[in-house]
Parts: C-alpha cells; sequence; structure tokens
C-alpha cells in the first residue's frame, strides 16, 4: 500500500491493490516491458552507468495506463549498445523525466563543466563511468545465454 | 531477469493437519481433470478445493507416457508436439511476445532480491556421514548445491551426490501422499494409530517395538533413539546399510579393543599405501572431498616445498583411486588380506601368520616395505572399508608400527552414534520377525526389502507379520493388530509390504543435524517448505517420545539447547545455522594404545579348492546411483561410471585373461599382451552388446552383463550394487520394451549377496549365451599416436619440465586465416582461460554433474545415449595404456576449449557462435537452426545438439529447479560449455556498478567449484597474478594445449601428469 | 543407307550413327515428338509408374511430417557424426543435375550437333534434380521454420546478417542462382515448342493452355533472333556454374578441418564426379524412354555413345582423385592424414570404402569397349551401377571422415534409421513423378532443334 495507506484511500482505481493487500492474493499484472525469456537484461547496471528510465520506458509520468513506447527488439538494443554516447546522462538525471539533452542553448553540468552537445558529454560520460568498449557490449553473451 | 510467476510453497503458511479424510473416488474423479502445479502440500489441497493438486497420485497409479527427456522411445501425442514447437517458435522470437503476467509479491520479503541469488548453509546427510554445504535459492527455491567454504570437510567443494541430490529434491516420482495400505489418509489418521501403538508398547515394555534405521549420525535423532529404548527398555533399534563398514568397525576394534574412527592426515604422508581404500572416487568413503583435496597437495612436483608423494594401490576391484597410483597391485579382495599380512610382517608387526606369496606380489611387498621403512613417521596405509576386519585391523597396526600415529593418522570417537554390526542387526531382525516376535515395526528411510542380504529371509519375515496382522484385525478383539511403518522418499520394492507410508521430507525440506567425518556437527535447515508435506524422522520419532506434532525445528533446538547451556544460546544457534557448523564440535583426538587381538582367518572360501571353477565375488556400491537409493536420478543414471564409461546399467567387471577364458576377449598369442589390449577396448560406442554371465553363489543365480575391465584381478568378478529395483520411479524403470509394463533396470546384485561376508564372497560364473546392450560414452579406450594425455615420471620432469611441450609441428602465431581478434580491440579488458591439472583429476564426475545442475542440461535416455546423443558439457575421457591386465589409466576432463581460432565459429551459417571479447565462444542458442556444422568442424567434439526435444517444459517441479539464469534449450539446438557466463556476468556487473575490475576467485565455474582436488582453475589470463596464469606456459612448465598442431589455441589447457614411481618396481615393471 | 533401318545394330567399324534416324521430314518429326504430348492416348505403363511416384512421394512426406513432429533425432546422426543421408543425398542429388546444364550449354557452346535430341529432358532432369537437392539442407536443420529465411540476407528486426564466411551461406547462394539460371534456360527453350504445340492441338482447352505457355510466340524473323541471342546469353550464364556449383559445394568439406574433408583438391574432383553421375543418371532416363516411346531415331546409339565416352572421360577423373586422395595422405605424412586413409582401408566401413571403388573405377573401364557403348541395356546397367557409386562416394566423404577424427575418445559409429531411407527413396518418387509428367505435358525433345537437324533444313551454298 505504501503511499496509499495515506491518499486517496478509497479510490476505486485503487480497489483490486486495496483488495490485494486484503487477501494476501497477488494482482496479475500484465507485463508490458515484457523480454523473451533468452533475453538476460539487468536493470541495475543501466542505471548504473546513466542510461536514463527515459530512454527506454519513454514519458511514464505522462502515460495515463502505462504502454511500451519502445519496441525492445534487438535492433533497437543494438542502436544504444552501438553508440551509447548518444543516450548516457548523468546520473542524478537519470530519473529525471524532464532531462534534456544537452543543445546549443541549453546547457548540462557534469564534473564541474557545462556541455552544450551530447557527443562531448556522452563522450565524458562514457569515460568517466567507464561504460565497456561497444565490442564488449556487442558480444552475443551481453544478453544470451 | 527471473520471473516470480511460479506458485511459490515457501510462501504458503505450513497449513495444520485438519483430519479432513478425502473420499478416494471423489479424489480419482478430480485426479482425472487435475491442472496446474503438480505438487501440493496438504491433504486439503489434496482433496482439492482449489485446482492444485495430485496429477502425481494418478501418474503413480496409472503412470502416463513418460516424458521425452526420460526415454525418447515413447511417442509425444501430436498436440504435446504442437505446443512444444509453439514454444520453440516463441524461443525463436520469430513471433510476437506472447502476452505475458507478473504476479509480484503482496509483502515482498526483505532480504529478497527478486532475480538474485541467495545462499544458505546446510549439509547433506549421505551414508552416515554429513557433507557441510551452501545452497543457492532463486526467490527461496533451492536450485545449486556447493560446499561449504568455511567448512574444513568441504572447502567449498563437493561430490556428485551432493550435486544431484537436488534433482533428488524436486523429482516428481517421489512419494507425495501419505497412505494406509495403498489409500491416501490424512497425517491426523497417522498420528492417531500410532498413538495406538505407543500405549499398546507403554504396556509392555516396547517388546515387540522395532525401528530400522541406517546409521544414525545425527546428534539430535540419537538422543531420540536413547530416549525411545529408555521409556520402552524391550523395544530393539536396529540398524543396517546395504553399504556398511563393518569391516572397519570390527577392525578398529581387534586392534585396539574399543572403537575409534581414524582420521588421515595425507598432506603429511610421503608414501601413501592403500589396502583396497577408495578413497580419491568413492564419495561413501568419510571424508572423501578433504581427502582427495589433501592427498592431491602432495602431487604437485612443481611445487619445491614439498617433494611429491608416492601412492601404492594394493587393489581388487578396480577403481579411479587405484588409476591414480604410482604402482598398483592387481589382487583379488582375499588376496589383500594375505598381502597385508605379508607386509605387517615385513614392517614387524607380531601376530600375523603370513602365507608364501607369489613372486610378483613378494618382490611388490618388499620394495613397499622397504619404502615405508624409509619413511617412519611420515607414511601412511589407508585399509579399504569393504575390506575384512584382518586388513583393517593390520594397517591400523602397520601405522603405529611405523610411528604414523599422531602425525599421518589420528584417532577420535566414532561418528556413528552406538555403532553395531549391520549385517548382525538385519540378520536378528530378520530372525524376529519370522519368529513372529515383532509387532510394530518402524523403517526409517531405506528399503530393506529389496537390498537386505538375501539368505536373511527378510521378505517372508514381513509377510509373516503382515498375515498375523491380518488374522487379528479379523478377529478384533482386545490386542491391536500389528502394524509396519515406513517413512521413506519414495515408494519402492518395500513399501507394498507396509501399512503405513509416510512420505519422508528431502534433507533440503527439513530441519535436522549431522556429523562430519571428523565430528564437526552441521544443523541441516530446510530450504525449502515440504513440497509434498513429507515429514522428518526426528517428527516421526517424536511420537513415541510422547511429543506428536512437535516441529522438527523444536526438537532440533531442544536437544542444541541441552548441549549449549547459557544465555547466548540465541546468537549462539544464529550462528552455528548461519555458518553451517557448530564451532569447536570437532572430535577430540585420542591417544589409542594397539592391543592387536588374535586375527581371523580369512572368511571367503579359497576359490583354489574350487579347482579352478570357483571365482571371487565382490560386491560394491555402484560408482554413481550408490546403494540404489539414487536409482530415480537421471543425472546419475546418465553421468558415466567413471572407469568403464558406462551409463543406465550396472556391469559385472571380469578381467581380461578371464574374459579370454570365457572367449569374450581375443588374444594374440596364448597369454595377454600389450598388443590385445588395442583390439579389445577400442569398440564404437553406440555397439556396444555385452555378453550376459550368469553369477551363481551358492544356489543364487543372478544375471549381468559382462563388461570386461582392464587391471580388474582374474578369477573374479565385480558385481554393483543399486540396479534391479522392481518398484521406482520413471528413470529407475525400463520401458524400452514396454510401455505399460516397465522392468526393473540392469540387475539386482542384492538378490545374491550373502550377509555374513559382506563385500567378497566365492561362486561360479557361465556365459548365457545371450547379449545386452551397454550404452557407453566412450567408445575408443586407448591414445593411439595422438598422445591427448601427456605424462612423465617425476625423474624425467626433473630432467625436462618441458617434457610436454615436444609435438610433430607448432605453428607460428601468425600462420593463420583467423581474424586476429587482439588487432580487433578484443582481450584488452579480461581473457578468460581455464587450466586442468591431469595430476589432480580423480576422474569422480562430480564436476560432470554440477554442469548438468548449473547449465540445465538434459538427460536424454539410454537409448539416446547409445545413439551418441549423451549432452553433459564436460566428459571425463579415460585412456588406458600398457599391459591389459595392470595398465595405466589417465583421466582428461574435456570441456569447451574456447579457441582462440575456434574452428565452430566461421563455419556457422547464421553466426549463432562468435566470439566475445573476453574470448569466449559464445553460443547463442535463440540463434541457432541446428546445422550442426559446428561441431563436426570441432577438433574436440565438446559440442551437444538438441536432435528432439529432451528439456522437459512440462513437469512443474522441474521448472522450480531449473537455473532461471541460463536458457533451457529446445530441440535442434547446438549447446556447450561457455565457462559459466551467467557467473561470469553477475560477477561483472556486480564488479560494474563499483566501477573496480573482477577479482580473483569472484568467478568460479560450477566445475571448479565442486572439483574436490582443485584440478580446474578458471580466471583472467591477463592478469599476470591470477592463479590460472600462473598455470599456464611458460610459467608453469608442464602447461599444454590439447591438438596445439591444429592452432585452434584453446584457452583450455591441461597441466600434463607426473607418475611417481619406485625405481625398483619400475624396472622389475619393465622386466 | 539399309544398315540404320534397325537403329540399335551396330554400325560398320568406321560409320559413326547418325544423330537422327534416317527417312524423316519436317512433319514426320514434328509429329512423332508432339504426338506423345497430344495424343489422347497414354500409355498403360505411364499410369503404372505415375500410381507408383505417387505412392513414393506419399512416403516422403510422412517422413517429412514425422521429421518436423520430432526433429533431426529421428534420423541416425549424432555427435561426432552431424551430417549424414541428408547431406549425402543433397550431394549426389546436385551432382545429378550438372549433366543437364553441361549438354545444354557447354555442348551448345561448342556446337556439338548431337546435344539437340537430349539436352530439353537433360535440362528438365537438372530442374528436378536441383529440386530434391534443395530440399535437404532446409529440412537437415534443427529449426527449418527458422533456417528457411535467417539464411538469407534478409533485414530483419535482430540487426543482424547471415554469415558470409560461412560456406552453407555460399550453398545457399550457389544452389538458388543455379535453380534460377536453369530453370530459365529451360523455359526459354520451350518457347518455340509450345507454340507448335498450340499450332497443332485439336482440343480448343489443350491449344489455350500451351498458348499461354508460347507467351504470343509467333516464330517470326525478330522473334527468332531475339530467341537465339536469348539462348545464347543464358547457355553463356549458365556455363561457368556447372563448374561453380558443385566447387561450391565441396568447399562445404574443403574449408572444415575434418581429416578426410580438409583438402585442395576437392572442387574440380567433386565437379567430375557431377558430371560422371550426371551423364549416368541421363542414360538411366534416356535409355528405357527411348524404347518406351520408340524415339530411337532421335535418341541414336550415336547419344548412348558419346555419354559413353564422357562418363569414361570424367570417370577417370574421378578414379583419379581417390588414388590423388590416398596419395595425399601418405605424402603429407600427417598422422591424422595417414589415420584418415587407414580409417578408409581398414575403418569399419572400408567395406563402403572398396565398394565405391568398384562402382566408380572398376566397372566404368569397361566403356573402354565400344561393344559396351552402343549396348544400351549395358549401358543402363552400368549407369546404375555408376549411380549407387556415386552416392557411396558421397557417404564415404561425409560420415567415414567425420565417425573417426581426432580425440579417440569422441569417435563413434553412425547407423541409418528407416527414416533416412524413406527420405531418401521418396525424393527418387518425386523425381520420378515429376519426370514422367513433364514426358506427357511437355515435349521430351526440342521439336524445332530436332527440325533443324534434318538433311533438308540443312542450307547448301553454292
Amino acid at each position: 500500500m505504501n503511499c496509499h495507506a495515506q491518499m486517496w484511500t478509497n479510490a476505486d482505481m485503487l480497489a483490486p491493490v486495496r483488495y490485494s493487500y486484503r487477501t494476501g492474493q497477488s494482482i496479475k499484472w500484465t507485463r508490458v516491458h515484457d523480454l523473451p525469456d533468452f533475453v538476460y537484461f539487468n536493470h541495475s547496471i543501466h542505471v548504473a552507468k546513466g542510461v536514463g528510465c527515459f530512454s527506454c520506458h519513454g514519458p511514464v509520468d505522462e502515460m495515463p495506463l502505462m504502454y511500451a513506447q519502445n519496441t525492445l527488439q534487438m535492433e533497437w538494443c543494438l542502436n544504444c549498445h552501438r553508440q551509447p554516447e548518444k543516450f548516457l546522462r548523468p546520473k542524478e538525471e537519470v530519473f529525471n523525466m524532464t532531462y534534456q539533452q544537452p543543445g546549443r542553448e541549453h546547457g548540462v553540468p557534469f564534473e564541474g563543466r557545462m556541455y552544450f552537445n551530447q557527443d562531448e558529454l556522452g563522450n565524458a560520460l562514457y569515460k568517466s563511468y567507464n561504460v565497456r568498449t561497444v565490442q564488449d557490449i556487442t558480444s552475443c553473451s551481453t544478453c544470451h545465454r | 531477469m527471473s520471473k516470480t510467476s511460479d506458485s511459490n510453497p515457501s510462501l504458503v503458511p505450513a497449513s495444520a493437519i485438519k483430519p479432513a479424510r478425502p473420499e478416494v473416488e471423489a479424489v480419482r474423479k478430480q485426479l482425472a481433470e487435475a491442472k496446474g502445479p503438480k505438487f501440493w502440500r496438504s491433504l486439503e489441497e489434496l482433496s482439492g478445493q482449489h485446482e492444485a493438486a495430485f496429477g502425481e497420485l494418478l501418474e503413480r497409479e496409472f503412470p502416463r507416457q513418460h516424458s521425452e527427456w526420460l526415454d525418447p522411445v515413447s511417442r509425444r501425442n501430436f498436440l504435446k508436439l504442437a505446443g512444444a514447437s509453439m514454444a520453440l517458435a516463441g524461443l525463436a522470437g520469430c513471433t510476437k511476445q506472447p502476452l505475458e503476467q507478473i504476479l509480484p509479491y503482496v509483502r515482498q520479503p526483505e532480504d529478497l532480491v527478486p532475480g538474485k541469488p541467495i545462499f544458505y548453509a546446510t549439509a547433506m546427510p549421505f551414508a552416515g556421514y554429513g557433507l557441510p554445504l551452501l545452497v543457492e535459492t532463486h526467490e527461496f527455491r533451492p536450485t545449486k548445491v556447493e560446499g561449504n567454504p568455511d567448512h574444513p570437510c568441504s572447502k567449498g567443494a563437493t561430490d556428485l551426490f551432493a550435486q544431484a541430490s537436488i534433482l533428488g529434491l524436486y523429482d516428481p516420482d517421489r512419494s507425495i501422499v501419505l497412505t494406509y495400505k495403498g489409500e491416501p489418509r490424512p497425517w491426523g489418521d497417522f498420528l492417531g494409530a500410532m498413538r495406538g501403538r505407543v500405549l499398546y508398547h507403554k504396556a509392555n515394555q516396547g517388546a515387540g517395538l522395532r525401528f530400522l534405521s541406517g546409521a544414525v549420525s545425527s546428534p539430535t535423532l540419537g538422543s531420540q533413539m536413547k530416549a525411545i529404548l529408555q521409556i520402552f527398555p524391550q523395544a530393539k533399534w536396529h540398524r543396517w546399510d546395504p553399504v556398511h563398514r563393518d569391516g572397519a568397525r570390527a577392525g578398529a576394534k581387534l586392534a585396539f579393543g574399543v572403537q575409534y574412527d581414524p582420521q588421515y592426515k595425507f598432506e603429511a604422508a610421503d608414501i601413501v599405501l592403500s589396502l583396497d581404500a577408495d578413497f580419491l572416487s568413492g564419495a561413501w568413503f568419510p571424508g572423501f572431498v578433504r581427502y582427495a583435496r589433501d592427498f592431491m597437495s602432495r602431487r604437485q612436483p612443481g611445487d619445491g616445498s614439498k617433494e611429491m608423494s608416492r601412492f601404492y594401490a594394493a587393489e581388487s576391484s578396480p577403481t579411479t583411486t587405484g588409476a591414480k597410483a604410482d604402482h598398483r597391485l592387481v589382487l583379488r579382495q582375499s588376496e589383500v588380506e594375505t598381502v597385508a599380512r605379508a607386509l605387517a610382517a615385513k614392517v614387524g608387526v607380531g601376530g600375523a601368520s603370513t602365507v608364501p606369496l607369489p613372486e610378483a606380489q613378494q618382490k611388490w611387498v618388499d620394495a613397499v616395505a622397504a619404502d615405508l621403512m624409509k619413511h617412519r613417521g611420515k607414511s601412511l596405509v589407508v585399509p579399504g572399508e569393504f575390506q575384512s576386519a584382518t586388513v583393517n585391523a593390520l594397517a591400523h597396526a602397520i601405522n603405529d608400527k611405523l610411528a604414523n600415529v599422531g602425525q599421518t593418522v589420528s584417532y577420535s570417537e566414532p561418528i556413528e552414534i552406538d555403532a553395531v554390526e549391520h549385517a548382525q542387526s538385519i540378520r536378528e531382525l530378520a530372525d524376529d520377525l519370522n519368529a513372529g516376535k515383532v509387532e510394530t515395526l518402524i523403517l526409517i528411510g531405506g528399503n530393506p526389502l529389496y537390498n537386505a542380504p538375501a539368505d536373511a529371509n527378510f521378505q517372508a519375515g514381513l509377510q509373516r507379520l503382515i498375515d498375523d496382522a491380518a488374522k487379528r484385525d479379523q478377529q478384533g478383539g482386545s490386542l491391536p493388530a500389528q502394524r509396519i511403518v515406513q517413512l521413506s522418499l519414495y515408494d519402492n520394492d518395500t513399501t507394498p509390504f507396509c501399512h503405513w507410508h509416510v512420505p519422508e521430507a528431502h534433507y533440503l525440506e527439513s530441519w535436522s543435524d549431522v556429523r562430519a567425518h571428523d565430528g564437526t556437527a552441521s544443523i541441516i535447515q530446510p530450504m525449502i517448505a515440504p513440497l509434498y508435506d513429507g515429514k522428518s524422522a526426528h517428527e516421526i520419532l517424536a511420537i513415541f517420545t510422547d511429543q506428536p506434532g512437535m516441529s522438527g525445528y523444536d526438537l532440533l533446538q531442544s536437544y542444541w539447547r541441552s548441549q549449549h547451556t547459557g544465555d547466548d544460546f540465541p546468537q549462539w544457534w544464529r550462528k552455528s545455522v548461519h555458518d553451517g557448523y557448530i564451532a569447536g564440535s570437532v572430535f577430540p583426538t585420542r591417544t589409542v594404545g594397539l592391543k592387536l587381538g588374535a586375527l581371523p582367518g580369512p572368511k571367503v572360501a579359497d576359490i583354489a579348492a574350487g579347482g579352478g571353477q570357483l571365482v571371487e565375488v565382490m560386491f560394491r556400491p555402484d560408482p554413481t546411483i550408490y546403494d540404489g537409493s539414487f536409482i530415480n536420478n537421471g543425472w546419475l543414471q546418465e553421468t558415466p561410471k567413471p572407469l568403464t564409461r558406462t551409463t543406465w546399467d550396472n556391469i559385472a567387471m571380469i578381467s581380461p585373461a578371464t574374459a579370454a577364458r570365457m572367449g569374450f576377449f581375443e588374444l594374440e598369442g596364448e597369454t595377454i599382451a600389450k598388443s590385445d589390449l588395442e583390439k579389445n577396448v577400442n569398440k564404437d560406442h553406440q555397439s556396444d552388446a555385452q555378453k550376459k554371465i550368469e553369477i551363481n553363489l551358492g544356489g543364487r543365480t543372478v544375471e549381468a552383463p559382462a563388461w570386461t575391465q582392464p587391471g580388474h584381478p582374474d578369477n573374479a568378478v565385480t558385481l554393483f550394487f543399486g540396479y534391479g529395483q522392481k518398484k521406482t520411479g520413471r528413470v529407475g524403470l525400463d520401458r524400452s520394451r514396454s510401455e505399460d509394463r516397465p522392468e526393473p533396470r540392469g540387475y539386482d546384485a542384492y538378490s545374491v549377496r550373502p550377509g555374513a561376508v559382506g563385500y567378497v564372497s566365492a561362486g561360479t560364473i557361465r556365459d548365457t549365451g545371450k547379449t545386452y546392450p551397454i550404452a557407453v560414452t566412450q567408445g575408443h579406450f586407448t591414445m593411439d599416436d595422438r598422445e591427448p594425455v601427456k605424462v612423465a615420471t617425476l625423474e624425467e620432469f626433473l630432467k625436462n619440465p618441458r617434457f610436454a611441450q615436444v609435438q610433430a609441428e607448432k605453428p607460428g602465431e601468425k600462420e593463420t586465416l583467423y581474424p586476429d581478434f587482439a588487432e580487433k580491440g578484443f582481450y584488452k579488458r579480461y581473457a578468460w582461460g581455464m587450466a586442468i591439472d591431469l595430476n589432480s583429476c580423480v576422474g569422480c564426475q562430480a564436476c560432470s554433474v554440477a554442469c548438468y545442475a548449473e547449465n540445465n542440461i538434459s538427460v536424454v535416455g539410454k537409448e539416446q545415449v547409445q545413439r551418441g546423443r549423451e549432452m553433459g558439457w564436460i566428459r571425463i575421457d579415460a585412456y588406458y595404456q600398457g599391459d591389459p591386465a595392470n595398465p595405466n589409466i589417465y583421466f582428461q576432463p574435456v570441456p569447451c576449449m574456447q579457441c582462440e581460432n575456434a574452428p565452430c565459429e566461421p563455419v556457422c551459417p547464421v553466426a549463432a557462435t562468435t566470439h566475445s571479447t573476453e574470448g569466449l565462444n559464445d553460443m547463442v542458442y535463440n540463434r541457432c537452426v541446428g546445422t550442426r556444422y559446428c561441431s563436426n568442424n570441432c577438433p574436440y567434439k565438446v559440442r551437444r545438439f538438441n536432435f528432439m526435444l529432451y528439456a522437459d517444459f512440462e513437469t512443474p517441479s522441474l521448472k522450480m529447479m531449473r537455473n532461471p539464469d541460463v536458457s533451457v534449450r529446445s530441440r535442434g539446438v547446438m549447446e556447450k560449455c561457455t565457462y559459466c557466463v551467467q557467473r561470469i556476468n553477475a560477477a561483472r556487473i556486480t564488479a560494474e556498478k563499483q566501477n573496480r575490475d573482477i577479482k580473483e576467485k569472484e568467478i568460479l565455474t560450477a566445475c571448479q567449484q565442486v572439483c574436490p582436488t582443485g584440478a580446474i582453475v578458471f580466471g583472467d589470463i591477463n592478469d599476470k597474478n591470477s592463479r590460472v596464469s600462473k598455470l599456464k606456459y611458460p610459467v608453469e612448465p608442464r602447461d599444454y594445449s590439447l591438438l596445439a598442431e591444429l592452432n585452434t589455441r584453446p584457452r583450455t589447457t591441461y597441466i600434463a601428469a607426473v607418475r611417481n614411481p619406485n625405481p625398483e618396481l619400475e624396472s622389475a615393471e619393465k622386466a | 543407307m539399309v544398315q540404320f533401318n534397325d537403329p540399335d545394330k551396330l554400325p560398320p567399324k568406321g560409320v559413326r550413327p547418325p544423330v537422327i534416324g534416317p527417312g524423316h521430314d519436317m512433319g514426320t518429326a514434328t509429329d512423332r515428338i508432339a504426338g506423345i504430348v497430344l495424343s489422347k492416348h497414354t500409355p498403360l505403363f505411364w499410369f503404372a509408374i505415375v500410381f507408383l511416384a505417387i505412392n513414393i512421394v506419399g512416403m516422403l512426406n510422412t517422413a517429412i511430417a514425422w521429421l518436423f513432429m520430432r526433429g533431426t533425432g529421428i534420423w541416425g546422426i549424432n555427435i561426432p557424426v552431424g551430417w549424414g543421408f541428408a547431406i549425402v543425398n543433397f550431394v549426389w542429388w546436385i551432382g545429378i543435375g550438372h549433366a543437364g546444364t553441361l549438354i545444354s550449354a557447354i555442348l551448345l557452346l561448342f556446337k556439338q550437333s548431337w546435344r539437340t535430341s537430349i539436352n530439353r529432358f537433360a535440362e528438365a532432369m537438372t530442374i528436378f534434380a536441383v529440386m530434391q537437392a534443395g530440399l535437404f539442407p532446409l529440412i537437415h536443420t534443427g529449426r527449418p521454420w527458422l533456417a528457411a529465411y535467417w539464411l538469407f540476407p534478409l533485414p530483419l528486426t535482430m540487426g543482424v546478417w547471415p554469415q558470409f564466411r560461412s560456406p552453407l551461406i555460399w550453398d545457399v547462394f550457389a544452389v538458388s542462382t543455379y535453380f534460377t539460371v536453369s530453370f530459365l534456360f529451360w523455359g526459354i527453350g520451350l518457347i518455340p515448342d509450345f507454340a507448335n504445340l498450340r499450332d497443332s492441338a485439336k482440343s480448343l482447352v489443350v491449344r489455350r493452355i500451351y498458348g499461354m505457355l508460347a507467351m504470343g510466340w509467333r516464330g517470326s524473323a525478330r522473334h527468332w533472333n531475339r530467341y537465339e541471342t536469348a539462348y545464347l546469353l543464358l547457355a553463356g550464364l549458365a556455363t561457368p556454374l556447372v563448374l561453380s556449383v558443385h566447387s561450391v559445394v565441396s568447399l562445404d568439406f574443403a574449408v572444415s578441418v575434418v581429416p578426410g574433408w580438409h583438402t585442395t583438391f576437392f572442387p574440380p574432383y567433386f565437379v567430375a564426379g557431377a558430371i560422371f553421375s550426371g551423364f549416368a543418371m541421363v542414360l538411366i532416363l534416356a535409355i528405357p524412354f527411348r524404347s518406351l516411346y520408340n524415339m530411337q531415331d532421335f535418341i541414336t546409339l550415336r547419344h548412348l555413345q558419346n555419354c559413353g565416352k564422357l562418363m569414361l572421360a570424367t570417370g577417370s577423373i574421378v578414379a583419379y582423385a581417390y588414388v590423388l586422395e590416398m596419395f595425399i595422405g601418405w605424402y603429407s605424412q600427417d598422422k591424422y592424414e595417414l589415420a584418415m586413409v587407414h580409417n578408409r582401408l581398414h575403418g569399419p566401413y572400408s567395406l563402403y570404402y572398396y565398394c565405391l571403388v568398384f562402382c566408380n573405377i572398376i566397372s566404368p573401364q569397361s566403356l573402354w569397349f565400344n561393344k559396351v557403348r552402343s549396348t544400351p541395356w549395358m549401358l543402363f546397367l552400368l549407369s546404375c551401377i555408376v549411380q549407387f557409386g556415386m552416392w557411396l562416394e558421397r557417404f564415404v566423404i561425409v560420415v567415414m571422415s567425420l565417425q573417426r577424427d581426432y580425440l579417440p575418445s569422441a569417435w563413434g559409429m553412425y547407423w541409418f534409421t528407416k527414416w533416412d531411407v524413406m527420405t531418401l527413396v521418396g525424393t527418387m518418387g518425386l523425381f520420378t513423378l515429376l519426370f514422367f509428367l513433364f514426358i506427357r505435358f511437355m515435349p521430351a525433345i526440342s521439336i524445332f532443334e530436332i527440325r533443324a537437324l534434318l538433311p533438308q533444313s540443312k542450307v547448301k551454298e553454292s
């Protein structure tokens, strides 16, 4: 229940949650971001290396009902694994849904420096978080076993 | 990524038992439409308010066509296949992801992070001793067993039985319902019935109340036993382990007057002599895991600190221990005694009458005796536990004479609680049964009807008890009727002869305790709530100590409270449970005085008397299914028996000469010559139809497939226990001939085993003219000119440490058309490699079974193995060299070599096997289309192919067992060793998150972790300080690559074997 | 010239039989050949054979259905012998095809007039054979439903391509190209004859059908001109294929490290073998055909003799290859090669090897004798022996090499199952079925090209 013990305590929307809490029976969730069983995806490492929630899940904060923003197909994964620097962001920005990649008039601070384009920032992050080489993260066994 | 969608039994609160008795017919009806998970936990569930249930019972009553992974002969119906191919399509990823639902925890256990394994300490009771373990659990499902690294008796290693026990836990054929005369009953009914028995026996002092268990080394069980015998003074507690240690026990008594258990210190011994002791392969040898490691620590020639020890073996039935010996003397079991006597006399032990030995043996004895006496205090004589009391006593005496006691061997209190002679004990019970003196018989585990001595008439005894009971039931009257109660994991051959059958809780399901070989006590904690509401021995016995319904946990704690008094008990208890052992519980060393009594003469009839007709019949536990308790374990059935590489059957071993006499072994000349080996041991593996021989022991006969074993003593035959059970699960039964009327697998050695003699007897053998197919995984046992195993004597090694490097031609680094990965920026950070020490490998198969457990490898069944389709990722090749009568034997574990120039990679049309930046040959199962080209092009033939749908996608309990970090491969997919890439990735991610490099020993491959002798070392060869780089050439001169001339540059390399023969004997043998 | 009234009788020494029987003019030739197709009456043996073939095809379907249900495990393959019948059959069938292309393309370029009367059905043979061959690489995979499209370079959501280093991919291209070109070649050659059938057909329906197939062929000079160009171009395209296809197939083996596969002389060896078996197949088809349909006038002894000579030539090359294989094994003094040779001669499968030596080396020597070359039944028998021998050759290469490669511990045996046999026989049935349908509904001999051979079509230059 957590928060909903305090707020919206009898919102119809949350009836199933309360029911589950009472009966101890799990709610059956439909898995929206679902990968095939032969894909071994580790969430923590992506967060640890500065991949924003947004990059994979899209504008979750604006979704009245959760939907899959991206295909989650292999080529989509590879698109990032083949050029991580294009998507990395500072760790503290990972959960920030309104984060903007640096642009000409919009800078992003990192390690005491202001960055005005993603390539520079990306490379800086890439180095400082020492993300593995592209060859490393595109080796088959990175995701498949 | 792991799903928590399995219904997770350990989260369902253990429900109290209501005496609700289901109408069997109704239940049956329910069975018919039983769906969903096929495991259930209580009779309420069973009688089925909700769906979960009962299919298993149904299966037991009407066995369905068992699934593919057990017996490919069976035909799956079309729908099943269609379903399977859907699964395949899904796995292929060429379809859209099917909609999937997830069930989160409502209240998530705090210490649980889904997808992250948690390790708990426990111990496995086996053969009366405990093996300390760490068990890996995923979402509270135990999935893998490892050794407890902090425990002196394991140091992280285990054996094949511990590894396979996981499959035992999830075995769908386990007994799942408490029954009375075959009808399901609630626990309450049983309690009631037992209560009656207790009151009745309280009245008569427990006359007619009998218990039968194996050797007891659980302190709690021991205390319960004592308590019960106090409450019921007339009651008797019998002991029977078919693989008992009567000889060793009696031997110790003979030597010291009282019984002590020897504790060996192999690391301190320069000379080791084994008198038929199988301490390197027999997991049943107390302390095997520890001893193997200690012994091998002294077999490293390179190591300057300690000189390499020398190992003599005087051995009867060939074992892997003998295979590791520098000098092996081939003897019949009875001859070991005469040799021991001669040896004892030589070193000056009084009272050992000797008989003149054949010249060869005499020479051997002289040399060994001389060597032993040269190393007083630094030598060690180890007696075999299957040997006579005399041999054991003499061994102790020799050690005493050589001042080894205290140096290389010490003695402690016996681990077994109030030890008795098992053969004696079961005999008494059988006699009392037949005399009708028994009224209540409680069988704690075991399968006496099947494995009791053939001459004990145990079955007749049980039958009599049942008949009496039936009579009394009819008469009614005041006297309550006799009862037999069985607590066991399986419905076995004994079950039909028991009134009550209680499903036993697996050791991973129950609280208990056990002592390791050195006396250290371990708390056994459950990893999961009993899948089928099984009970532990403690809970059954509690009924007789007026504590019915008391949980195993409470019983255990109450015992240990009595041991550890003090306020810190809770902390102490927590620590002991957490650590997996109770600190300071090791048995203190006893100083012993030798009082060698008069040695009894040899028990076994001298076969010479038989005028060449008699042969010596030796009995041994089966190398992989032990006494038969593992008959239904697919992993142990399919993992090859170390020396013979046979699977799924037991064989009757005979020597080449004996075989030649029977015409099974072709000779070129009159006598056996070296040249005869080649011709006879090299068959092609699917074609091993063996001659069936009939073994006749005093009128009792059994037919068994003969197996000509180089190095087996002449005029002798070895029979192996464990097979031939009529009532067991689908794995243990043979359905190849008839689906509905399954036959026992293999032959039943117990059916001819006389009780008195234990492990050896004299009988006759004859050719029946029939043949029997044996599934063998290796067809060719000689190395030809290939020298896959490189060997030298210590002398040669010291002369030329680089002896293993000599080879026809070594291609230059650049002489290759393969892409230069190093140039492409591969191997920069990590470069994984492995080194396998052929000196240390004892061929115990633990690595092979561990690999099955870690990597979800399928079992394919005998018929498929015969076709050469076994799936083991790491095979242990056995090679024979020299004289068939007494060859040198070498073992070579062969996993995937992870070649840098991998022939498998360029030939795959869909790039399903590729090179990783860390030098692994990645195998992408979901990309594989199964052209099998990679396997054809693999010079090591380490790739395995799913020719059919071997993996079981249906049985729910097996789903729970699987390692969630490894894909379950389906039909048409190639698979192979990946250096446990799932473990590498896990470690790497942890390290990456902490921005550091992976540390040494942070990654252990499954095979490395389990290996008792530490023969397998894995690590990063970029790190010059890692153990593995120190084991690579040139740092380790013995290091060499298999088939180096092919320039595949394998990452897995071998450390050549070095023998340390005694020059005198060597010259003698040469001559 | 009297002695030619009996086409099967030997001509006097020094006189070569003509490529076409005497006493034919445009009309008779056309009627005789078109007659097979257009006649209302279908011979009984045709029904008999087709009925039999259909049943065998049914068996093939069963075998394949069961294969898809259970997996390749129903076959005898195992580890170490990962390839068995499927690949053997594949190589065998694809080899058979080669003769057709050789006859139609290469002999055309070399202006061998005698080719004309056999090229049509030789091409048909090629196409049908390649169809059989193409079946195997697909069904022998563990997961054909994926192989079917992952083996082709299609852009997929996986973002990965096939691996072009693998000979199996080269196979895919080689075989598909081969089939396409052969099919076009055959089709274009048929157009004028379809027109011919259209014009001489009685019933409206038949006329319509052939009309469509003829694609509006009017036989105008321009048509002929275009036709000749196209035909010549395709011949040019097809010619290299004769050599390339089986070379590529041979690389499946030559590229690997397996002793017995890893040899450089495989391409020529395989090509020669292919043409060898191809001509054997041509004879196996031609000899019954000419006697069943009394086509002795058009497929004369001359043709048979020439095929025989070609077999002798290619057969000798194959024989040379066998000798070379042994010699190199010995000459290299490489222990694995030596072991391979030893295994051929003394291994568990040596009987197969000796059998193949008899079929492919010894028996063809009889072709040195004119008597054999000019006696149809002898040729037929010999061709069958050779055909069997060539199948054995592939068996020996595939199975015997894999069975014992490097580590003695990994050696094993291979035994085919009933499913293996059913599949092999099944494809033979399918081949026969297709071929007999072809004979019945299409001109098995090129009508207009025959016409061109007739004396009266020879233009006299004064």
